[in-house]
Parts: structure tokens; sequence; C-alpha cells
């Protein structure tokens, strides 16, 4: 954490009160990651980018959602016809579900194919298996 | 770039400007990317179609005579919409001049001097002013008059007289034909 640094006092000023620079130098630049890495090493990081999706596009379609059983169909329909981009909001946050479990398998498959932590998971279908997460 | 760099020459700068080039088009592009993907975000705070269309009534003005008033509801506000006749155009333009309390020109407070379109709650503690029927009590100026504690309004929906600070306000409003108005 300690690598970062700045010639840039608004970002120095920041970075004193919340670390966000040191720790996005740390985690994306500083952070030692094997050499072997290939393409399959992206799920990881588009499973967190669907899920910052998923979070932003749910918080701001609940701001227009109503949970009660008399209301709840007409809320949808309001979002998809009445709320500025509402029908975007909602279908992202549907097939971004689905890619988040797509992109979440394929991430979970590597730990079958590759040997990354030298703990190598005995049996495939156990750590495929949502029950198996630890 | 790790075979290339014992040979690099220092004084060398075509690596770096390729470099810082394509960093600032990153920049540029992902700045770019997200003000694009964070626009539908706070678009969707903004009013919503249906909320929009409760801001505008239409008003149809065909069926009314000169020298009546119709009263029609806007946002939950009595609207006050009067075709005036010759007589309270001529007063209400004549009295720019006089001692006014909230001074005001008739010809900015109208878009057609036949019609005068108020919202008519009274400026004082909010009642309704008199003065849209035929029969009400139309104040010292032949405008309106408020019942409450007694405020009189001009030809021009001013305030002439009583406790009212202000002229009665008036509402954004477009004639989308000559027997429409949109108000709002």
């Amino acid at each position: 954490m300690s690598g970062f640094k700045t010639n840039n006092k608004v970002v120095a000023w920041v970075d004193q009160r919340l670390p966000i620079f040191s720790m996005m130098h740390h985690s994306a630049i500083e952070y030692p990651t094997p050499r072997n890495l290939n393409y399959w090493w992206n799920f990881g990081s588009l499973a967190g980018f669907i899920l910052v999706i998923m979070l932003l596009t749910g918080i701001f379609l609940v701001m227009n959602y109503s949970s009660h059983t008399s209301l709840a169909f007409d809320s949808v329909e309001r979002i998809m016809r009445d709320v500025n981009y509402g029908w975007l909001l909602r279908y992202l946050h549907m097939n971004g579900a689905s890619m988040f479990f797509i992109l979440v398998y394929i991430h979970i498959m590597l730990t079958c194919t590759t040997d990354r932590t030298r703990l190598r998971v005995k049996s495939c279908g156990s750590s495929v298996s949502p029950f198996s997460w630890r | 770039m790790a075979d290339s760099a014992p040979n690099a020459q220092p004084s060398s700068m075509d690596g770096q400007t390729r470099r810082d080039f394509l960093l600032y088009a990153t920049t540029a592009v992902g700045a770019a990317g997200t003000g694009l993907a964070l626009w539908p975000f706070v678009h969707s705070m903004n009013p919503a179609a249906d909320t929009l269309a409760l801001s505008t009534t239409d008003v149809d003005i065909s069926a009314i005579q000169t020298g009546q008033a119709i009263t029609v509801v806007w946002r939950g506000k009595p609207v006050f919409v009067r075709r005036r006749t010759e007589a309270e155009i001529a007063a209400a333009a004549k009295d720019d001049k006089a001692d006014l309390r909230d001074p005001a020109k008739d010809g900015d407070r109208i878009k057609k001097p036949e019609w005068l379109i108020l919202i008519g709650v009274c400026t004082h503690l909010g009642c309704v002013p008199l003065g849209q029927k035929p029969a009400d009590p139309r104040g010292d100026f032949g405008g309106w008059f408020c019942p409450c504690h007694g405020s009189h309004y001009d030809t021009s929906g001013r305030i002439r007289k009583g406790p009212a600070p202000l002229n009665l306000p008036v509402p954004q409003y477009v004639f989308t034909t000559d027997t429409t108005v949109r108000i709002g």
C-alpha cells in the first residue's frame, strides 16, 4: 500500500483522508500477479463489474418499484413506460442477473482446470455447486 | 519492452509520447463512456412522463364570452381565465401609472390583451378571491375581491387595496390554438 506517490496536491489531499488512490494503485498496479495468467482470468473482474452494474441498477430500480401485491405490476409497467430510461435500467438488471451467473460459473470452472491455489479441488462437481462455496 | 529497454536511447521521447497518447486516449474514452453510462441513471431521477403529464392543463376557451370568466384546476390550484371587455383592458392599461403596491405593467401580465390568466389564490393568506361569477363582488377596481380580509385586485389581477402584499401570480401558459390554452 505504501508504493503510491503523487505530485498532484488534490490527489494527495484526498488520498491522505480517504486512501482511494493508493488502494487503486495497490490492487491494479502494485499487486503481484503470476505471469502465466490468461484470458480466462478476466471472468473474475467481469463478474465484479457485473456486480457493480447489478447494485447500481437495483438501487435505481427500487426508487420506482413497489413490492406490494396490488402495486408491483403497475409499478413495473410505469418503470418500463414512464420513468426516463427505466426500460434500460430494468433490462440491464434482468440480463445482468443472467450474465452474472454465466460469468460466475465460468469463473468457478477455473478452479477445476487450474491449480492456482495449489489446493486443487478434488471434485469438479462440488466446486461448481453453489453449496460448496467456501 | 523488457528486451528493448537496455538499448533504448535515454534522449528518445518516442516511446514516451506514444505511451502518453495511449494514456490520454484511454482516459478520454473512459470518461466519455462513464458519462454516457451515468446519464440514464441521473435522468431516471428526473420527473417521469406520467408526472410531467400532470403538470399541464389544456383549457378550451372557445365558449367563454367577453366579460365572462372560468376557473380551472391546475396542479391542484384554481386558475382564473377571464375574457376581458374593452373597458377592463383600458382600465388595466391606464392603471399602469397608478400607485401600485407591487408594480407591474398590464402588458407584461398577458399574452393577448383579451385574455387574463391568473392563479386564483389570494397572496395574503391563500383564500380564493371572488369575482369569477357575474353576481360576485369584484371589489373597488372591477377585478377580484377576497372575502377573507378584503383585498381588492384590479382588472389585471394587481393588488390595489387591502392586506395582500403581491399581485395574483401569472402562471406559464401558451395558446396552442386560438381556442385552447395550455397552462403549465
